[in-house]
């Protein structure tokens, strides 16, 4: 099940909501628990046994830990089998088709191999998993010894599939008590409802855009149209992603529970080091904690810091995808991230921030040619059309075509990329001076907002949801 | 006998050595390296010591002031782990459902997997099934027509259908690409059902029957849709051909 779906939106959040509020407190986390397996299994109605089986298994390896929490070496026997489990079967499910292509395209033998679909969301609840059991490990949170509430954790249907990875010590203490009020409510709303337009309006519309334009062959469009599908896969994939984020964390409040944001503005970054602050905050959070700082981080000499940096950034590009242009996409930003922080990094802040800006955005753009072409091929022709040598033409028909009839809409996407945007419609709102006023404005601001995400929800058969296949 | 100064301070100038550490007491016992408030010279337990009995306060108020655990909950133990001493079943239990994990995966190759035969294969022994006194197969603008889906993309395409107009009978089989366009494809089949079923919706609830019991598999690359009175037996037929 989406989030951005009328069966969602008008059956099961409502319902959901509902019991959830009924229900003495002690049941709330059950009432949650049960709608979140629901939701899963909606879609996967055969891989919820294997998210069943992973809960099971990591509960089951918390308290492994803990047992031997006095002899260090079977202690860390213990992490390393839980740690090794949850990556052979993330590996299992998610790389197994890549490694069989990868090695027959290299070995002279074609070795035929059955490939099995990937189970929604495995990547996140994996990661999940592997949070607990290492902050388990470390001490840094208590074992849970409640299945149900460690099942709640992982599989808790705002952001099972598709983050933000929530770490375990952020939510530990909420499971057990957390606090509800309508203001919370009210503001989760709020979240959902923004994040629900931008998914739908903004990110679906761009994403139409994007294909009509990728569709074409190399060569028969021009820079100026390369250049904007490219933003508009950008702008696709920022509304698509945040504004998932955004629900998740809006679903979240509604039920009381606290997520940390996942993303801040990435677009409006002066440096690619800024942009990574900014952008998928949880996983590279993730990265830095439970690959980065164990594998010594930046407290090491130069040569073992640039490793460091190359490995983990090369896996948070792998974790997106099982293909190459994925793995080339994060040793891109690894390498540019080095770059900065031992070349030039220090000029950079010199220059005018307008240089500084753009420098960011032509950097990131040239990113998402990679992330978002089926091949790596594809993404160095693309590129070879945004910069000159496969062009036909600087500017056509086409690209102005497709400016001055979406100029709205990217306009919209401009603000609704910086802090502008949301602080536009807060300024909008608390325009009145009555209360009572000010209340009304807003609900009419919000609930118009979502009536016309649903009117575009009902009526576009385009939808789709590019991190859904994690 | 005046003993050397050891070259570290020697702070009450006693002539022996400081322990290094601060010795706020100066007993010339070294100090735990934690507040030792209570100058008893014995370490307190890292936390407030209250009462100053010298037993580690649980971390709560303690106000029996009686150095007994005055509530019962986790926190008291003094360690984030809750750890009282338990058998060791985690350590067997967690061999047990990772072996019921594998034999998951297994039954799951088993039963839901893709196949390492060809299109054409595949399409053959399907081919075979078919009653094709009703279905006749259809050319690959068809599949433009019925689904939306532009049959260039895949890999290999068949399509049967029903010639009468009053029958919804349909088989149909795609071998895909790559798994992006396995959820297109879905899409594509499930509106195509659901539009079926609205043409038919009053008029034939026998054909409205056959949408309803349509036999759609998924396994790997290959998507097979087959509604017929014999849909399930074209199901195993294809099934049987991975």
């Amino acid at each position: 099940m989406l989030f951005s779906s009328v069966t969602f939106l008008f059956v099961f959040l409502p319902i959901t909501m509902a019991l959830y509020y009924i229900v003495p407190q002690k049941f709330r986390n059950v009432v949650m628990l049960i709608a979140s397996l629901i939701f899963y299994a909606w879609g996967e109605p055969i891989y919820i046994v294997l998210m069943l089986l992973s809960i099971v298994l990591n509960y089951i390896c918390g308290l492994d830990i803990e047992e031997k929490q006095d002899d260090p070496r079977r202690k860390k026997m213990a992490l390393i089998f839980a740690v090794v489990v949850n990556l052979l079967l993330l590996g299992f499910f998610k790389y197994y088709g890549f490694l069989m292509d990868s090695l027959n395209a290299v070995l002279p033998v074609n070795i035929p191999y059955r490939d099995l679909p990937l189970p929604i969301g495995i990547s996140f609840y994996t990661f999940q998993a592997m949070s607990y059991i290492i902050d388990v490990y470390r001490g840094e949170a208590k074992t849970q010894k409640n299945i149900l509430y460690f099942a709640l954790y992982i599989s808790m249907f705002p952001q099972l599939i598709a983050g933000p990875i929530v770490r375990y010590i952020d939510i530990e203490q909420q499971l057990k008590s957390r606090v509800l009020s309508l203001r919370k409510f009210g503001l989760g709303a709020e979240y959902f409802i923004i994040g629900l337009a931008k998914k739908v309006i903004l990110a679906n519309s761009m994403g139409q855009i994007y294909e009509q334009i990728a569709r074409q062959q190399m060569g028969t469009f021009s820079v100026l149209t390369a250049w904007v599908g490219c933003i508009s896969y950008a702008f696709q994939i920022y509304f698509d992603f945040s504004g998932y984020s955004d629900m998740a964390i809006g679903l979240g409040k509604m039920f009381g529970f606290e997520f940390r944001k996942n993303f801040d503005y990435p677009y409006i970054s002066t440096s690619i080091t800024e942009f990574w602050r900014r952008w998928h905050i949880s996983l590279s959070t993730w990265f830095r904690e439970y690959v980065y700082i164990p594998l010594g981080g930046n407290r090491c000499n130069q040569s073992r810091h640039i490793m460091n940096l190359l490995i983990v950034w090369m896996l948070t590009g792998f974790w997106h995808g099982a293909a190459w242009n994925f793995l080339i996409w994060g040793l891109y930003y690894g390498v540019l991230l080095i770059l900065e922080k031992y070349v030039w990094g220090k000029s950079l802040m010199r220059l005018p921030s307008a240089v500084q800006h753009i420098y960011a955005m032509v950097l990131v753009l040239v990113g998402w040619v990679f992330f978002s072409s089926p091949s790596l091929g594809y993404a160095f022709q693309y590129l070879g059309v945004m910069f000159g040598p496969g062009a036909s033409g600087f500017a056509d028909k086409q690209a102005l075509f497709y400016i001055f009839t979406h100029w709205l809409l990217y306009l919209i996407a401009i603000a609704g990329s910086s802090a502008f945007g949301i602080n536009l419609l807060k300024r909008i709102m608390s325009e009145p001076n009555s209360v009572k006023v000010r209340k009304i404005v807003a609900g009419v601001i919000y609930i118009g907002i979502f009536l016309i995400s649903v009117a575009f929800l009902v009526t576009e058969s385009f939808n789709p949801f590019l991190y859904f296949r994690f | 006998m005046i003993e050397k100064n050891t070259g570290e301070f020697d702070y009450n100038m006693d002539d022996i050595r400081d322990t290094g550490e601060f010795d706020y007491n100066m007993d010339d016992i070294r100090d735990t390296g934690e507040f030792d408030y209570n100058m008893d010279g014995i370490r307190d337990t890292g936390e407030f010591d209250y009462n100053m009995d010298d037993i580690r306060n649980t971390g709560e108020l303690g106000y029996d002031m009686q150095g007994a655990r005055t509530m019962r909950s986790s926190y008291n133990t003094g360690s984030l782990h809750t750890g009282s001493k338990r058998p060791g079943y985690a350590g067997i239990l967690k061999y047990v459902v990772s072996a019921v994990i594998i034999a998951y995966i297994v039954v799951l190759m088993i039963f839901t997997s893709g196949s390492t035969k060809s299109f054409t294969q595949v399409e053959k022994a399907v081919e075979a099934s078919l009653d094709t006194s009703n279905l006749k197969q259809v050319d690959v603008q068809g599949l433009k027509r019925y689904y939306g889906l532009n049959s260039a993309d895949y890999e290999g395409v068949m399509l049967y259908s029903s010639q009468v107009s009053m029958s919804t009978e349909e088989v149909l089989l795609i071998k895909v690409k790559n798994e992006k366009q396995v959820q297109q494809v879905k899409d594509a089949v499930q509106k195509r059902l659901d539009n079926r079923k609205k043409d038919f919706d009053g008029y034939a609830p026998e054909q409205v029957k056959l949408i309803e019991q349509a036999q759609l598999s998924v396994r790997g690359k290959f998507i097979f849709l087959a509604v017929a009175p014999k849909a399930e037996a074209y199901k195993d037929a294809f099934a049987k051909s991975l």
